[in-house]
């Protein structure tokens, strides 16, 4: 579960990037979050994640707040940023094994895991290439499988489908509503609003920093009007 | 002619980003900016070093000489920054495949490259060559056609040199490929190019060092003689690398000769050029598209996750990544540990062949009693502790600690390891380097002054150590304080690192501490003395380490 509260952001004084933003998403569910270049969605998640510090109000990861605790709330959600070109000198299994290590992985979980994930990925093969021969989509798909690797409660994935080809992207969608069947969480922003209106239990929209909806697309359709989240999206964020 | 240039004059605007020197508005330069005054600096250092070998050099006749050792060093440094380039620009960098889409001819991306190249070495001249001579000129000639000139003989002897380590690079790295590394290729062939370039020249020196014939001149010490034999050798190093010769003989005196020279260095300069461009012509694609096609790439379908998976603590694990990290880059490689090895070797050389000419020359001066006298006292503690500091200036690994991430670096904001962890662990490399120095010093010092007793050498250890720990405290605070984490390639994380200048500034103050200690402890028995050094740094380094403890987060604040 991640738990937003009342939090803002200003890089400078009496200029909010991100103000007053309240949300809430409950374990089970796939939330995704969804706004204009600009609007806050980078902002926030660098806040969840603990990258950006809070100026006000909190976030708790499992009730423990990432200001006050952020060691064990950074240890209950794996974290998919936008740019994948990580530890490019290294090879993926060794960029695996770290990620392992920096998580506690146990010997026998990583092979397993790392087996599985990599082969549903199909980047099996070039485990023992470096990362800086993978395509942009490899690169990913390394990144995405050092999350799920140590199987953390809360997903938190920053535009992950950016670069995957159509099976990865379908598996990954096909992950992310098995592990919230397993009562975990995910949280994703896109720009694809197709993916967002079918995977989605919940959207967010953020606009000029503010948090414009909150709820399920029907409860959306119900407040502004018949339309797919295309047509609602450009409507209320040019008001 | 015009698409080179054009070509060009964008690859040299991503090489160098001068935005922050060159003020926008008034097109001047930018006093603001620091790495107007790093460069200022370091123009102030080698021309006060300058001015004091030519000095030094006047006062025993041999003032010509300096132009000898000058162009000595400056060769070795050119073709070792030849090396590196190469690898970087020419067959390496990021930005070819760039290029490589666009309708240029092998031949005239291969010219611009080579372009770009040679402008960085110019660029690195200009700060430290440029000053140099000029100060040779003022201190050793009067005339002011030596000016001009020497600008002429810097270019092209840089170029003469730099075209011949290209060319035989190209057949260096055309026999190597079998090795699939990119990172094992990269590294042995800098390996074999050092050694391209420094057995003949450590032969050749050798070989002349033993055939030197001075006269016994009456009235010379031995000292004096001695000094003549070692700048006697270099003189004749340089016959043997022709255009070291041409050049040091063009500006030794200025005549007919001088012009006569500049023109042969000019016609072999041609010539190198044309023979590199006319290999090049058939091989640079070639070799360029295997680069980027061959290395790295599927190499093997057997993953063997039982050998590779191993569980290892999580700070080991941090720390081993960090290492590789340098390890695994050629140019962080080359950068902060080859360049480290280099002038510890140079240092050791120098410094086993001057001492002993140091101690016979106080012996000619009838100083054998005063040496026999002559005690272990602070001011040669302090002096040894002066230099190693001095040395820590050369690496700056963890200046670089997160720059080198680059955006990257927000990666070390979301794992859950404490801030305070991180930083140590990030240190690590340095301290190791800074470490090596040390016991190198030391070892050196033990090995050349028997005297000094192994408790005061490990007093020197432990005080130099403790200066290793504020180094590398205050050099990754700089990096979490003023991270530059957009840069364009990996030499720009190093050459265009603004912090450089605080590091200058940290040695500088720790020089000033380590004089103003011994100053104060002049009267003071030589024990107490050192007593109250080990308690000034322990001091240091614990208040250092309770704010990094308390302040952490805060200082880890930047990287977003």
């Amino acid at each position: 579960m991640i738990d937003i509260i009342n939090v803002s952001k200003a890089y400078r004084k009496n200029s909010n990037v991100v103000e007053n933003i309240n949300i809430r998403i409950n374990d089970g569910e796939i939330f995704g979050f969804i706004g204009p270049n600009g609007a806050g969605k980078t902002t926030t998640i660098k806040m969840i994640t603990g990258i950006l510090d809070i100026d006000e109000g909190d976030i708790l990861i499992d009730n423990k707040s990432i200001k006050k605790q952020p060691v064990q709330a950074k240890k209950g959600f794996g974290f998919v940023p936008d740019d994948p070109n990580f530890f490019l000198k290294l090879t993926g299994i060794e960029y695996l094994n770290f990620i392992a290590d920096i998580y506690e992985v146990s010997e026998k979980t990583r092979i397993e895991r790392i087996e599985k994930i990599t082969k549903e990925f199909e980047i099996y093969a070039s485990l023992e290439d470096k990362i800086e021969s993978y395509s942009h989509g490899m690169r990913q798909k390394i990144i995405i499988c050092g999350v799920l690797l140590h199987n953390p409660q809360n997903w938190i994935l920053d535009e992950p489908l950016t670069g995957l080809d159509p099976k990865s992207s379908f598996k990954l969608k096909n992950m992310m509503k098995e592990h919230t069947k397993n009562g975990k969480c995910v949280f994703f922003s896109t720009h694809v609003l197709e993916v967002a209106e079918r995977l989605c239990d919940r959207i967010g929209i953020i606009n000029k920093g503010k948090i414009i909806f909150v709820g399920t697309y029907e409860e959306m359709k119900k407040r502004f009007g018949a339309g797919t989240l295309e047509e609602i999206f450009i409507q209320i964020t040019e008001i | 002619m015009n698409n080179i240039f054009k070509l060009l004059k964008n690859m040299l605007k991503t090489s160098y980003d001068t935005s922050d020197m060159i003020d926008s508005d008034t097109r001047k330069i930018n006093k603001k900016s620091i790495r107007v005054w790093i460069l200022g600096l370091v123009c102030v250092i080698i021309i006060y070093l300058s001015y004091i070998v030519v000095n030094s050099l006047k006062e025993i006749g041999m003032q010509e000489f300096f132009v000898e050792i000058f162009f000595l060093i400056l060769q070795v440094l050119v073709m070792f920054e030849t090396v590196l380039l190469v690898i970087n620009i020419l067959y390496f960098s990021k930005d070819m495949e760039n290029y490589l889409s666009l309708p240029i001819s092998s031949r005239r991306l291969l010219i611009t490259k080579f372009a770009v190249m040679i402008s960085i070495i110019l660029g690195s001249e200009v700060i430290i060559a440029i000053p140099a001579i000029f100060i040779y000129g003022v201190r050793a000639l009067e005339s002011v056609w030596f000016y001009p000139l020497s600008v002429i003989v810097l270019v092209t002897v840089t170029v003469f040199l730099s075209t011949i380590i290209s060319i035989i690079m190209i057949f260096v790295m055309k026999i190597f490929r079998f090795i699939k590394s990119k990172y094992l290729y990269q590294n042995l062939i800098i390996l074999i190019m050092t050694i391209i370039i420094s057995i003949p020249l450590i032969n050749v020196f050798n070989f002349t060092m033993n055939n030197v014939n001075l006269e016994n001149s009456e009235g010379t010490t031995q000292a004096v003689q001695e000094i003549r034999a070692i700048i006697q050798t270099i003189k004749n190093t340089n016959k043997y690398l022709i255009v070291t010769e041409l050049g040091a003989s063009a500006l030794s005196e200025i005549n007919l000769n001088s012009l006569i020279s500049v023109l042969k260095i000019i016609g072999l300069d041609i010539l190198a050029l044309l023979i590199f461009f006319y290999i090049g012509k058939f091989t640079y694609i070639k070799d360029v598209l295997w680069n980027l096609s061959m290395f790295d790439k599927k190499k093997s379908k057997r993953i063997k996750l039982y050998k590779n998976c191993k569980l290892r603590n999580k700070k080991y694990s941090y720390m081993v990544n960090e290492i590789k990290s340098i390890l695994k880059n050629p140019t962080y490689f080359m950068h902060y540990i080859y360049k480290i090895l280099i002038i510890l070797s140079v240092i050791i050389s120098l410094v086993t062949a001057i001492f002993p000419i140091f101690i016979q020359a106080m012996k000619d001066v009838g100083g054998e009693e005063i040496l026999k006298d002559m005690h272990f006292e602070f001011s040669n503690f302090s002096l040894i502790i002066g230099i190693i500091q001095a040395i820590f200036t050369f690496s700056s690994l963890s200046l670089t600690a997160i720059s080198r991430y680059g955006k990257n670096a927000i990666f070390f904001k979301y794992i859950p390891m404490k801030f305070n962890t991180q930083f140590r662990l990030k240190n690590i490399p340095q301290l190791i380097i800074n470490t090596i120095i040390i016991l190198v010093i030391l070892g050196v010092t033990h090995k050349l002054i028997p005297e000094i007793g192994s408790i005061y050498i490990l007093l020197m250890f432990i005080v130099a150590m403790l200066l290793n720990i504020i180094n590398c405290n205050i050099l990754l605070i700089l990096d979490l304080l003023r991270p530059s984490l957009n840069y364009e390639n990996d030499i720009t994380v190093i050459k265009q690192n603004d912090n450089k200048l605080f590091q200058y500034i940290l040695t500088v103050v720790a020089c000033i501490v380590i004089w103003y200690i011994k100053e104060v402890t002049e009267e003071i028995d030589l024990n107490i003395a050192i007593l109250v050094e080990v308690i000034v740094f322990s001091v240091i380094t614990l208040g250092m380490e309770i704010f990094i403890q308390k302040k952490a987060n805060r200082l880890f604040r930047k990287i977003i």
